[in-house]
């Protein structure tokens, strides 16, 4: 009996170890313009859509003049967890601008984090983008 | 019977180590199922690093003064990790991302183009070959910490944008990496 409860008090302190989440404070007034994307979504993997939710797409042309775009995800999940991300951006042509090629990132955010993930267009003749996400597929 | 038995139960342990293999498949470079280790920068690594340092870069407002294209140097990559490396494996990645960008153009470092445009320039009474308008300068560094069975590296990027004696841009990127050694 006496070592049944040493197991469970064990697996709860191993429970509350793998729970820590992130808190956030920002200030309510916000003074910042955001341009707000509407965006059209496919969402293949739900699960992911809890690891890696977009909570919103925002641009705008920094000074060289080329697109930026910055996407907020939450990690609606309570646990840490890694994702990938790639940005392509099409020109006004609808072709996809393949040089330099779009690189995966991996990043890692933690339970209820909400992270920013941004990128710079690669040339001024960048039109559109698309975002992908993946979960970790690492072996 | 047990020689029969020994026989058979090495016929299986063979079966299973050799199920155990696979054979060669293409995957993406640097992509999410590349292979990463805590022993050297990955490829996904080296990606990762140029993405961020190019995307400040051509946020960035250094170009801003000068008529476009700019023309750009790559100067020296200090390599201060453990491992010998090619700093083209970083550099590349930025001169062509910033090349495309219409935002510079990268002097070349042929010989045979640059004693060509020189022999040009000459026998039309023009000045000597430009110079670049903006250099690239950088170093990689690594730092290792080991607690217990965990261990960690993390790589750090640094580079400048440097344009008459005066560094226009500075940039850093940081790879951490960890992992646990098998008790065994």
């Amino acid at each position: 009996m006496k070592n049944l409860k040493i197991f469970f008090a064990f697996v709860a302190v191993l429970g509350l170890g793998a729970c820590s989440s992130v808190n956030m404070v920002e200030n309510a007034d916000k003074s910042a313009q955001k341009k707000m994307v509407d965006d059209i979504r496919v969402t293949t993997d739900s699960g992911l859509n809890d690891i890696a939710y977009v909570a919103g797409v925002n641009e705008s042309v920094n000074a060289n003049g080329l697109k930026t775009v910055q996407v907020e995800l939450v990690n609606r999940t309570e646990s840490e967890r890694n994702v990938n991300y790639l940005f392509e951006w099409i020109d006004k042509s609808g072709m996809l601008i393949e040089n330099p090629a779009p690189v995966w990132i991996a990043i890692s955010i933690d339970a209820g984090e909400s992270r920013y993930i941004s990128a710079v267009a690669p040339s001024a003749n960048a039109a559109d983008f698309r975002l992908k996400l993946l979960g970790n597929v690492r072996p | 019977m047990k020689k029969i038995a020994y026989i058979l139960a090495s016929a299986a342990f063979s079966a299973f180590m050799a199920g155990c293999g696979s054979q060669a498949s293409y995957v993406e470079s640097g992509g999410p199922r590349s292979l990463i280790s805590t022993n050297k920068i990955n490829i996904a690594d080296w990606n990762a690093a140029a993405d961020s340092l190019v995307n400040s870069m051509l946020a960035s407002p250094a170009f801003a003064k000068f008529q476009k294209p700019v023309l750009l140097e790559v100067s020296s990559i200090i390599n201060r990790t453990s491992e010998r490396i090619d700093t083209d494996m970083l550099t590349k990645r930025i001169t062509i991302a910033l090349t495309n960008s219409g935002l510079v153009s990268v002097k070349t470092t042929d010989k045979k183009s640059n004693e060509i445009a020189e022999y040009n320039r000459f026998m039309k009474g023009k000045e000597a070959l430009p110079t670049a308008q903006i250099t690239i300068s950088g170093k990689i560094l690594e730092d290792r910490e080991a607690v217990g069975r965990d261990r960690e590296v993390t790589y750090t990027f640094q580079m400048s944008l440097n344009s008459d004696g005066v560094q226009v841009w500075e940039g850093q990127k940081q790879i951490s990496k960890q992992d646990t050694k098998p008790v065994f």
